[in-house]
């Protein structure tokens, strides 16, 4: 499985830059692997793989990318065993660097638990643990001198900002200038991007735009007011969903499977907590281009809905 | 008297030897210095910096630093590839032989290249001995600046020619200074394809080389028109994929592009009706990627021209490529009027024709090389512990080449990767085979890695990764309580915490880091709470009370263990039900309460 291998390389490596990233997804011969993967986000027809692979190292929460102390690249987390609460027991799920060493200290440690390993295209190999007390899972964390997070989707859900419009004292800014500049508007009902002139853009008091050009990432505004602000692509996505009262998550309390279209996916610490529910990446339905995760509790669903400003169907 | 004019005579004789001298350093162009020193190998890297700074052809170095030399990779490639040099320049082995992907060259160029050897000593790079004779522009004199004009018609491919034999020096003779001409950087334009799972062609693009000096981000203007070009690794850009890449793969491809200092630089992909591609792991490509020819024992993919089918079929079969699998236009991603051969994999050396000739391409190259690829590689010759790379060979190796690993005989496993005791061990290793050594090692990765923060919104924690740590490092306990209890006590008096729910979101419960081992939960305002629906929670495990005795009984020296025993005291008074009707937990709660009254009382 090369994305184990990918994964390796980035424990060994700690830190990088972006290019380097993609230069090792190349040499590891990624293509193969991620082939019967590809096409979970239709939004975007030039969604390459190592974007791809970024996405899942970031959900899964083995790397870090564009963050504090790596705005330029990627830095591997620290090894972490992320433990929740699932029926009839604690769940823990190794996240963060890895290495061989580290994962023969952890398969050791837990002989005293039922250890899984899940296989998944495109993502490293899922490694979870199941125990009956949460004080096992601890002990099997200190064996294998990793960090232990506990509650770790509340624990992040419970620091994460909601996503919420620019407020009055958030910094007004203007779009950049230049014909070269490729312009798409948000269509909040139909749930696509639409391209659009400059004149257009300027004309709008409320809309969030999503400006391209090449040799850059895409940079999202929102117009908010008659004001422009620039912010993240969910976060304005799912402020401008609010003001046109769209609710896109469905919640099924059986199955606990949280699902919503694939084009209003969260924000990536949001998608990483609903992701460490269960420690599987979540699935894309092509025929409703839906992602549904799954062993969502019902709390961490009405959470994770709040800071959306959702309700959860 | 005579003795006086004879001096006379032998001071002018001097001193006109010396303006002599002079006069015919200040004349030559002062790029045979340069290639000279690049030619005698002195210097890894070096080397190659000395090609990408200005090599002049005339007195203006303004002018030329827009103009490194093409063929650079050359002079590089005429040194030993074994050495140090190699692993810093890290050169695609094609580059070698420049001839059949770069179709400006002239044939003396093509001929001085292919015989490009270790033993010849300080020689001219082929791709500068081709234009021995030109004479130097006049306008390159001057330092004006040429228009970026888009070029019409890609130039026609030189195939491959037989290499001359190689005269050695006999003489101590300073080879003659050639002046250089000075044009445009010609860099190489690399096909590439890649297939699916199921062998059916991904795609086919194009992947313009790129040198240390060059830009990242690079517009460029060509037959096929205006795009950007992307860096993708340090000698390359990202492939470019064009709408009829059929026809530009016959009618040739040349791109000009030009930098923000007004450097320019030139791809050219000739015109020809022959491609041989070789897996690109050499050169950090996955799929297969155009070499000069093919190499024996290596696997390849051939595209030609379907007119050409024939011949190619027949060449194949001669160099030992057994039944090469056929894909025409028919199969998805082939384009019109061209062929792919795939599994070719040659085991015959075929002599070259006599003339140039394209099918030359298929005379399968007899030089030994090496090749590690796979596992993990951490740096230029050095993969992580655990992961080594696959050491093959590519050449004539049916005579029996012997390979040696740390001075072992290293025999050849199932899948062809050689291999001998402790090859894969922790450390440095040799390669030795054909009389050439190279080196590669193996080292153990980390085991720890450094606890930092990613994120930060201005809470009281930081995350990364998976973990939510508190900002001001003190070890706290993550405790999830109802909404409503938001008191923590713990078991010592004076082990108090209240938690800041968001007002942003309401939920049931919350999350709280706790600097103590919380035992029971508490309404922040008990006396005034619905005590019908508000509980006290136990939090954890039953940890009893702590009596600790008061050295002072002043409340006001006290704040933090008056909290403590108002906040048990106020929810007992309120007479608020415990959450679980354990007799345990009702006992221990009795416990905090007795301890509580005793410390108020004393504390009255």
């Amino acid at each position: 499985m090369k994305a184990n291998e990918l994964l390796l390389w980035l424990s060994a490596r700690r830190e990088g830059s972006w290019r380097q990233f993609r230069v090792e997804v190349e040499e590891l011969c990624l293509a193969e692997d991620a082939e019967a993967s590809s096409g979970e986000l239709p939004e975007e027809d030039d969604f390459p793989l190592h974007q791809y692979l970024r996405l899942n190292l970031e959900r899964l929460a083995h790397v870090e990318f564009f963050a504090c102390e790596c705005e330029d690249g990627w830095r591997v987390a620290q090894p972490t065993l992320a433990v929740s609460w699932v029926d009839g027991g604690w769940l823990g799920i190794l996240c963060g660097a890895r290495s061989d060493g580290l994962q023969q200290r952890f398969a050791k440690a837990a002989e005293a638990v039922r250890l899984e390993v899940n296989e998944q295209n495109g993502v490293p190999d899922v490694v979870r643990v199941f125990a009956k007390e949460e004080h096992n899972l601890a002990r099997l964390s200190e064996e294998a001198k990793i960090h232990f997070q506990s509650e770790a989707p509340l624990a992040m859900l419970s620091h994460l900002p909601a996503t919420d419009p620019p407020s009055r004292g958030s910094r007004v800014t203007e779009f950049p200038q230049g014909a070269d500049w490729k312009i798409h508007e948000f269509q909040a009902e139909q749930l696509g991007w639409r391209a659009v002139q400059r004149h257009e853009a300027n004309a709008r008091k409320t809309g969030l735009f999503k400006f391209t050009i090449h040799f850059q990432r895409p940079r999202y505004f929102i117009r908010w007011g008659g004001c422009t602000h620039e912010l993240p692509r969910a976060i304005g996505l799912y402020a401008l969903l609010r003001r046109h009262r769209k609710q896109v998550l469905r919640y099924d309390r059986t199955a606990r499977t949280l699902r919503l279209p694939a084009i209003c996916r969260p924000p990536i610490l949001l998608e990483r907590a609903l992701v460490l529910c269960s420690g599987l990446p979540p699935v894309f339905n092509p025929r409703d281009s839906r992602l549904t995760y799954a062993q969502v509790p019902e709390d961490i669903a009405q959470l994770a809905a709040q800071l959306l400003r959702q309700n959860l169907a | 008297m005579l003795i006086f004019i004879l001096i006379s005579l032998i001071g002018v004789s001097c001193i006109g030897f010396i303006w002599w001298k002079k006069k015919r350093r200040r004349d030559l162009p002062k790029a045979t210095t340069n290639g000279e020193r690049a030619a005698d190998g002195r210097g890894s890297g070096k080397i190659h910096e000395a090609q990408a700074d200005p090599v002049v052809a005339t007195r203006d170095n303004a002018l030329n630093a827009d103009f490194p030399l093409a063929g650079s990779e050359t002079v590089v490639e005429n040194k030993e590839e074994t050495t140090e040099l190699s692993d810093e320049v890290d050169v695609p082995k094609e580059a070698r032989d420049i001839a059949s992907v770069c179709p400006v060259q002239t044939e003396p160029a093509a001929a001085a290249i292919e015989n490009d050897n270790v033993t010849a000593g300080p020689s001219f790079p082929g791709a500068i001995a081709g234009e021995v004779g030109q004479p130097i522009p006049s306008e390159l004199e001057k330092p004006e600046e040429i228009p970026l004009t888009k070029p019409q018609k890609a130039p026609v491919y030189q195939p491959p020619r037989p290499a001359p034999p190689v005269v050695p020096l006999t003489t101590a003779k300073q080879p003659k200074r050639q002046p250089f001409v000075n044009r445009d950087s010609e860099l190489h334009l690399r096909v590439r394809l890649v297939f699916n799972r199921d062998g059916s062609v991904r795609s086919l693009s194009l992947v313009p080389d790129r040198r240390p000096v060059m830009p990242a981000e690079i517009e460029v203007t060509g037959t096929q028109g205006d795009f950007p070009l992307t860096q993708l690794q340090e000698r390359c850009y990202q492939d470019v994929h064009l709408p009829d890449i059929g026809l530009a793969l016959r009618n040739g491809v040349e791109w000009v592009g030009k930098g923000a200092t007004n450097r320019r630089w030139r791809w050219v992909l000739g015109t020809r009706e022959l491609y041989v591609l070789a897996p690109g792991g050499d050169v950090g490509l996955s799929g297969f990627v155009s070499v000069p020819r093919l190499l024996l024992g290596d696997e390849h993919v051939v595209l030609s021209a379907a007119t050409l089918r024939a011949d190619v079929l027949a060449a194949l079969t001669q160099a030992g490529c057994g039944e090469p699998e056929m894909m025409d236009e028919t199969f998805p991603s082939v384009p019109a009027g061209w062929v792919l051969f795939r599994r070719v994999r040659p085991t015959c050396a075929v002599p070259e024709r006599d003339q140039p000739h394209i099918l030359n391409a298929l005379c399968a190259k007899r030089d030994i090389e090496p090749h590690l690829v796979g596992g993990i590689r951490l740096k230029r010759r050095s993969w992580l512990l655990g992961y080594p790379p696959r050491i093959r060979f590519t050449g004539e190796t049916s005579t029996g080449v012997e390979v040696r690993i740390d001075g072992s005989l290293a025999d050849p496993a199932e899948d062809g990767g050689f291999e001998a005791p402790g090859w894969d061990n922790e450390g440095r290793h040799s390669l030795w085979f054909a009389g050439r050594l190279r080196k590669y090692s193996l080292q153990r990765g980390p085991e720890n890695w450094d606890t930092w923060s990613a994120y930060n919104f201005g809470t009281d924690a930081a995350i990364c990764g998976a973990s939510v740590r508190p900002v001001e490092q003190v070890r706290l306990r993550s405790v999830r309580v109802p909404s409503q209890n938001t008191v923590l006590v713990g078991p010592e008096p004076g082990q108090i915490f209240r938690c800041r729910p968001r007002s942003d979101l309401r939920t049931d419960t919350c999350l709280a880091m706790v600097p103590f081992e919380p035992v029971w939960a508490l309404p922040s305002d008990p006396m005034h709470v619905d005590k019908r629906s508000v509980r006290v929670v136990l939090v954890s495990g039953f940890e009893p009370v702590r009596p600790t005795p008061l050295k002072n009984t002043n409340r006001a020296s006290n704040p933090t263990v008056a909290a403590w025993y108002t906040a048990i005291n106020d929810a007992g008074r309120k007479g608020l039900a415990l959450a679980t009707d354990d007799a345990n937990a009702i006992a221990l709660w009795q416990s905090y309460r007795r301890e509580a009254k005793r410390i108020w009382r004393a504390m009255r």
